[in-house]
């Protein structure tokens, strides 16, 4: 037995040894990570209702369940960098539903790439006037500015319409929208991971990603430096124009119509993934990647319930408990690390 | 006897050591100066003695009886108060209602203001202060705020003050009144422990001298034991020399200033057609009291508040409006405000030092090549940091200033602003900072800094304007420098008390 003792520490040596290994070096960064709670948690829910539900893990329920929240998904990657920049906005429900109008110009001859085109275009434009200008150049409150143009969208949506539901009728312009599936692969997942990897690229190696970070941070030491918050934050809304546009497309492709009400309710839906996946309010922290896991949690959850059969009235109750829940779990946690890091240096 | 004695005192936090086994006698009727750089553990064990921290090991008595805190409370009920660097008025509310918060003496049900109001006033009286205590706090200057927090803390009956930089926001005119206070309440029996940067101002008022480093306790020493070059040594562990400019550059007539400044005015009408210019090479101080509108010109200058009149010139080009326009011009602020101001505190020390690149703008990152244009001057400045990727958060305050000068000289500015370059920083850090500017301007960079501490300008300026009101009061060459004649005109006096 004595001759064991001095292999011992020898042993133990070995495992505190620096993570020499890529994938070592990756699972310490994710343990680190602060995405890690939810990743855990979205891990036990699928768990779960794997377990209890037979149809739950299937290919047809998992690729209707992202179709059904590609829309979100996409405005959600936008409204991450609208947060990060310290601002918030309301009014992406609205702008859905405004701009969604612009494809019903394809019943009437429009080709349909110069319709998809010109929505996407229609939705920058709206959003980077409307929202950006005042909130940039002004330097209005944001809150306050989109919860007027959300009123504004959604009205003019209704007084276009009327209020009814246009059906969309070209069959070139609902095969054009309702796209097909590239192999098992519908097209709506493939914009999902294509949006999400361009806003991802875009905020890691781009001098405007990096800015929407600053300017979030600190604006008084941005200006300092030469970086103009207006003109980064104008650009963050049409970028959540353009993302507004781009979900239209995909809603009114999954329903072939659309309606001026098609984007009620998605405003804080957004804000609320966006929170969820550890974006913050103040700005100056967070990313994508946390937006598009807390997306996809929020989905299976949902999902998962349906197929349950539970009552859909449960589904606000449950996300806006998670959110909550998640949120305050991230402060406390922060203010636990931040106070050791703090005192750490003294 | 001691009033309370620390002994041996450890702090660990998460296994780094603030305070190795600390011992401290406060004795009624002192002032206790507690010295050290940033990062010695003063305000740690401060805060173990308020309550705030629990010591990990050691022992507090008070009067010879041991005592345990578990919060702040604890210790007030002592008679032991903190006063923190961080200041903790609400500017809202009242002077009253800040003094009393919490604690809002109620007859039938009702506040009793007028008795509260009374309170306050013969407390603040007890200060050698006369304030309205109806006053919303918000229009007090830095000085009669902090004498607010002194009166709440007085306000508990209590026997120790532990005053945590109470003159770091103040300019020396308050500085000096408030230290006469200090010396007052000690005189009347009270144990006072002041925490401060300030060599002058901590041999003028102290009675005994404790000096930390690196969470050791490296002495106590009387007032007759201690000297500045003591202190400085015990603190630093090794002596300084001391900084000081040579002489202006050679100015010969058709040399063009690097700087040209012509009556310069801001919007909110703080400047007054200010005009300056800067040679190459020179270094120009900015000198005024707290609210003269000393950073206001460097930031209208910078062309972070607009212009609303007047012109400026940078090797005889104009400069237009805004601060991209100044940043390709060549001038370049370094602000006073770190975390105001400066610090994108979450983000890493590589982002943080190359913020100001690219100048023309640009698409795609070019970490590499920012890298290079930051890491010469990091090493320069002597800066130390874990990795390039730390956040810059984590850095000691002396550390932070030499990142954010690094994001100033990775520009090759032709003309360098700072205001107040070394607030909160440690005694080595300043002095590097110190040769840097003297060594920047002899490579023929032009320089203009703006501070309150006057041994700072008075060792690194050709020249100094002073600045009163928003107008220049006065223009002082060197050899007219000295800390009388820039306080005269900083104050409009005519014969210095």
């Amino acid at each position: 037995m004595l001759d064991t003792a001095p292999g011992a520490p020898a042993a133990g040596h070995d495992d505190r040894a620096p993570a020499s290994s890529p994938l070592r070096a990756l699972a310490a960064r994710a343990r680190h990570s602060p995405l890690m709670p939810l990743v855990v948690l979205w891990i036990a829910v699928i768990v779960y209702f794997a377990l209890t539900e037979s149809r739950f893990l299937t290919s047809p329920n998992i690729t209707s369940m992202l179709e059904q929240n590609s829309v979100l998904f996409t405005v959600a990657m936008a409204e991450t960098v609208i947060l990060l920049t310290g601002a918030v906005d309301l009014s992406i429900g609205g702008m859905l539903s405004l701009t969604s109008l612009v494809i019903v110009l394809g019943n009437h001859g429009i080709p349909a790439w110069v319709v998809l085109i010109m929505t996407v275009l229609a939705g920058g434009l709206l959003s980077a006037t409307l929202n950006g200008l005042p909130i940039g150049l002004g330097r209005m409150n944001p809150f306050v500015v989109t919860l007027g143009t959300s009123a504004v969208f959604f009205g003019i949506a209704n007084l276009i319409t009327g209020g009814n539901t246009e059906v969309i009728d070209d069959p070139k312009l609902i095969n054009a929208i309702s796209g097909d599936k590239v192999g098992p692969i519908p097209i709506a997942v493939l914009v999902m991971l294509a949006v999400l990897g361009l806003f991802w690229w875009m905020l890691r190696y781009t001098y405007f990603g990096r800015n929407v970070y600053a300017v979030g941070g600190n604006p008084e030491a941005s200006t300092l430096a030469g970086i103009s918050v207006a003109r980064i934050r104008i650009v963050a809304f049409f970028l959540l124009g353009l993302s507004a546009g781009l979900a239209a497309i995909l809603d009114a492709g999954q329903l072939s119509s659309v309606a001026p009400t098609s984007g009620s309710g998605l405003e804080l839906q957004a804000v609320a993934a966006v929170l969820l996946g550890g974006t913050t309010l103040a700005g100056g922290k967070g990313g994508v990647v946390g937006t598009a896991i807390a997306v996809l949690f929020l989905g299976t959850v949902h999902n998962g319930l349906d197929i349950s059969g539970v009552s859909s009235f449960w589904q606000g109750v449950v996300t806006g408990s998670v959110l909550v829940l998640a949120v305050g779990f991230d402060q406390v946690r922060q203010r636990f690390v931040l106070n050791r890091q703090v005192k750490g240096t003294r | 006897m001691p009033l309370i004695t620390l002994r041996g005192i450890t702090k660990a936090f998460a296994g780094t050591v603030a305070l190795g086994g600390v011992d401290l006698e406060l004795y009624p009727a002192e002032v206790h100066a507690l010295v050290g750089e940033n990062g010695s553990g003063k305000s740690t064990l401060l805060r173990v003695a308020a309550g705030v921290h629990r010591p990990t090991s050691g022992a507090i008595a008070v009067d010879g009886a041991e005592r345990e805190y578990h919060r702040p409370a604890d210790a007030t009920a002592d008679g032991i108060v903190l006063v923190t660097q961080e200041g903790s008025l609400v500017l809202d509310l009242s002077v009253t209602e800040n003094i009393y918060v919490g604690r809002l003496t109620k007859q039938r049900g009702r506040v009793d203001w007028p008795g509260m109001h009374r309170k306050a006033r013969a407390l603040l009286a007890t200060l050698g202060v006369e304030i309205d205590p109806q006053r919303p706090t918000r229009s007090l200057p830095p000085d009669l705020r902090q004498l607010v927090e002194i009166a709440r803390a007085l306000s508990y009956d209590s026997r120790v003050l532990l005053l945590d930089e109470p003159t770091s926001a103040l300019d020396p005119q308050e500085t000096e009144r408030l230290l006469r206070t200090i010396r007052a309440l000690a005189d009347r029996g009270l144990s006072v422990v002041i925490v401060s940067h300030r060599m002058p101002e901590i041999l003028s008022v102290s009675d005994r001298f404790t000096v930390l480093r690196d969470g050791t306790l490296i002495g106590t020493r009387t007032r007759d034991e201690t000297d500045e070059a003591w202190l400085v040594r015990a603190m630093v562990g090794r002596d300084l020399h001391r900084v000081s400019v040579g002489a202006p550059p050679e100015k010969t007539p058709q040399q063009q200033p690097v700087l040209d400044v012509r009556d310069l005015r801001d919007h909110g009408g703080r400047l007054r057609e200010i005009s300056l210019t800067v040679s190459p090479g020179e270094i120009v101080g900015l000198a005024g009291i707290v609210g003269a509108g000393r950073s206001e010109i460097l930031e209208t200058i910078v062309g972070a508040r607009p212009r609303a009149g007047g012109n400026v010139h940078v090797d005889g080009a104009p400069v237009g409006h805004g601060v991209r326009a100044a940043l390709a011009s060549g001038i370049v602020l370094v602000a006073e405000d770190r975390k105001q101001q400066a610090l994108l505190a979450t983000r890493s020390v590589q982002e943080n030092a190359t913020l100001t690149l690219p100048v023309g703008g640009g698409l795609l990152r070019r970490r590499t090549k920012e890298t290079a244009a930051a890491l010469p001057w990091l090493e320069r400045l002597g800066t130390k940091y874990a990795s390039l990727e730390q956040p810059i958060g984590a850095l000691s305050g002396g550390n932070q200033q030499k990142v954010l000068l690094t994001r100033a000289m990775v520009l090759s500015p032709k003309l360098l602003m700072l205001d107040e370059p070394t607030r909160g920083i440690d005694l080595g850090a300043k002095q590097r900072i110190y040769e840097e500017v003297i060594e920047l301007a002899g490579a023929g960079i032009g320089i203009l800094v703006a501070s309150s501490e006057l041994p700072e300008l008075l060792a690194l300026c050709h020249r100094v304007l002073v600045i009163r009101e928003g107008e220049v009061a006065a223009e002082l060459e060197q050899h007219e420098l000295s800390e009388e004649s820039i306080v005269i005109a900083a104050t409009g006096a005519t014969q210095h008390a």
